[in-house]
């Protein structure tokens, strides 16, 4: 086993991790049932017990890596993950073409390659796009701009 | 109803205007995405999934069949003229298509795989046409162990088939099996892991969890190397490949199309498989084995016609039994569903006009490549000199208009921003996420047929042995999941896949 931080060691608690929630919360909310006639636990708790010994077999039969990955970019991470978000709390109060210019504008700030001009370029050409193909191409039913918000 | 009337249905609603206009978009958009190195036609086709919505079933179909067997002639022109596969499966086009660009043959490679992919292209098209009615019939004999042990078998072949630890992708389908929990249990009506979210009542949006473990996963992948590499493509000179090229290149299509069209049908199987199984056989099968690896045409014209007759043909398990072979049908699959057919051996006899209109617009939109492929090539070649810088934001912001304008909820976002993040972390751990996708897909079909038949043989569990339809199916996943623990197996495994890396 060895490296506890090697791809195969940290799947295998991932696999555990998850069998040990998703088993003890179907056991504490669900019916399991009877074989004859399952209750709604039964296919659940099956599924961790199953997930749960391949967690151990990874685990054991885990090898460190064959080659060093490329580090994470946790910038990117942050950003990227959160440009999703932003866009939800902002699509309805603000209106699609705010919500995608502030995400588009989070994605952008995540790659340290792309400078100031460059990067306003590109939020304000995707967001044009966008806004053609979805607004006047498929033609969803949000406004452009929330005009109570900027009313 | 007989192939022929089938095929003159099929042509009839493929040559509307609307379906010949969808087909070359989605064509077009998978030579795009097929020579764009680092987007695929898993997230394309889940970010494109919402706008589909508005066309009909038909149309959205041949649209994101397009894309699919569209990526497999773009991402050979990748790899012959930049030695990237542009797509997985044309990772090993790349090992001998290159070598004959680096000796001022790019033209007669890129030649050949057109034309090998389009001559696998109508074959395979023609074995989907007539293989899958026949399969229907038998499919629609199917009970509930059936059905279960075939699911059985298809996720058992995904993992079998897919990259990376055997023990890991089952694990990953026994993860996405969970996830399909969630919502009401169909038998009982109690709420599962809903956590008092009224909309996860119905099961978590599958659009969303898809973008983003593709979508917004890959952006992630890609953002952590050196995207910002230059990329050399070599000039083309002429594109006429000599009667000497034609004469070697012959077997190899076809064999690669025997070989694509059965591996494509198999769970698991497609594009990719096929194409590195082909190249392992023209290898050894060639009278110059000396020159693979030097630019031999044979590694080319092989490996391009069986992904593509793999493409093609994986299609039939969808069509016929309702099951996905790989994690693009199981996204078509989630299309169908959005759109309120319910896949399975019945949407032949009652959707003749998807069926047989689907198979005709393949041929047409394999004859759309060839033109787009050939006199085209260099305007797709110009476009690797997009840099990604600006084709993340874009893809992103898809992503995210994508995913709401499904249903409208804000919900679906934060759904899609933890998929990607969990989907980022699968490719971390070295967890494919295809096995995933197809356990989140077959999970609530897998559930109901199991309980299903457990309540009508009363909880005997032989119930899936004693069927001869089933035992065969069981047997065949047991005998599957065997070979992962065979030593000389594992390491012939390692070596094809290692074969296709190099």
């Amino acid at each position: 086993m060895g490296n506890w931080k090697s791809q195969d060691a940290m799947t295998g608690i991932m696999f555990l991790a998850i069998a040990v929630y998703f088993g003890t919360t179907t056991l504490l909310q669900l019916d399991l049932g009877t074989p004859e006639e399952m209750g709604p636990g039964f296919f659940p708790f099956s599924l961790s017990v199953i997930l749960a010994i391949l967690g151990v077999l990874v685990l054991l039969r885990a090898k460190p890596d064959e080659e060093e990955q490329p580090p994470v970019n946790w910038r990117a991470v942050i950003l990227v993950g959160s440009a999703p978000i932003t866009f939800g709390l902002t699509v309805r109060s603000l209106g699609l073409a705010p919500a995608l210019l502030i995400s588009v504008g989070l994605a952008v700030l995540s790659s340290s390659k792309i400078g100031l001009v460059r990067g306003s370029a590109i939020v304000v050409g995707v967001t044009v796009f966008c806004v053609l193909v979805f607004k006047f191409g498929v033609g969803v039913p949000y406004p452009l701009i929330n005009p109570e918000f900027f009313g | 109803m007989d192939l022929f009337d089938g095929l003159v249905l099929g042509f009839s609603v493929a040559v509307s205007l609307t379906s010949l206009m969808l087909c070359l978009l989605g064509v077009t958009l998978g030579t795009l995405i097929g020579v764009l190195p680092g987007i695929g036609p898993s997230a394309t086709i889940a970010m494109l999934l919402p706008i589909t919505l508005t066309l009909s079933p038909l149309s959205s179909l041949i649209m994101l069949a397009g894309i699919y067997y569209g990526a497999q002639y773009g991402g050979s022109i990748t790899a012959i003229l930049v030695n990237l596969p542009g797509e997985p499966s044309s990772a090993v086009t790349a090992i001998d298509g290159y070598q004959m660009a680096r000796q001022g043959r790019a033209g007669v490679a890129l030649s050949i795989s057109a034309i090998g992919s389009f001559v696998a292209g109508t074959i395979a098209t023609m074995v989907l046409a007539v293989a899958s009615p026949a399969l229907s019939q038998i499919a629609l004999r199917f009970g509930s162990p059936e059905y279960f042990s075939l699911t059985m078998l298809g996720i058992i072949m995904v993992v079998v088939l897919s990259q990376g630890s055997a023990l890991k992708g089952l694990g990953m389908a026994v993860i996405g099996l969970m996830l399909g929990v969630v919502g009401t249990d169909v038998f009982t009506a109690v709420t599962r892991f809903t956590y008092g979210i009224n909309e996860f009542r119905s099961g978590i949006d599958f659009i969303a969890v898809t973008i983003g473990v593709f979508g917004i996963g890959e952006i992630l992948r890609n953002l952590e190397g050196n995207e910002g590499l230059a990329r050399a493509a070599h000039k083309i000179s002429s594109l006429m490949p000599t009667k000497e090229d034609f004469k070697r290149s012959l077997a190899p299509i076809l064999r690669g199309t025997a070989i694509g069209s059965v591996l494509g049908v198999l769970p698991g199987g497609g594009a990719f498989i096929s194409s590195f199984a082909s190249y392992a056989v023209e290898k050894r099968l060639s009278k110059y084995p000396e020159e693979f690896g030097k630019g031999a045409i044979e590694g080319v014209a092989g490996p391009e016609s069986a992904n593509n007759a793999g493409a093609q043909t994986s299609f039939i398990p969808m069509l016929t039994l309702g099951i996905p072979s790989n994690a693009v049908m199981a996204l078509m699959i989630g299309a169908m569903i959005v759109q309120g057919i319910q896949p399975g051996p019945r949407v032949i006899v009652t959707q003749p006009e998807l069926f047989w209109g689907l198979i005709a617009s393949m041929w047409i939109g394999n004859a759309f490549l060839v033109v787009l492929n050939l006199p085209l090539v260099g305007a797709w070649v110009s476009l690797l000199r997009i840099p990604y810088a600006i084709l993340f934001p874009g893809i992103l912001a898809f992503c995210c208009i994508g995913t709401f304008s499904a249903n409208g909820l804000e919900l679906e976002l934060y759904i899609l921003a933890v998929a990607g993040l969990a989907g980022y972390l699968f490719v971390r751990l070295g967890c494919s996420p295809a096995p995933f996708l197809l356990g989140f897909v077959l999970g609530p079909m897998v559930e109901e047929h199991f309980r299903r038949a457990m309540l009508i043989s009363q909880g005997d569990a032989t119930v899936f042995f004693t069927r001869p339809i089933s035992l065969a199916l069981m047997l065949l996943a047991i005998g599957l999941a065997a070979t992962m623990f065979v030593p000389s197996l594992l390491s012939l495994r390692k070596d094809v896949f290692a074969d296709a890396e190099e």
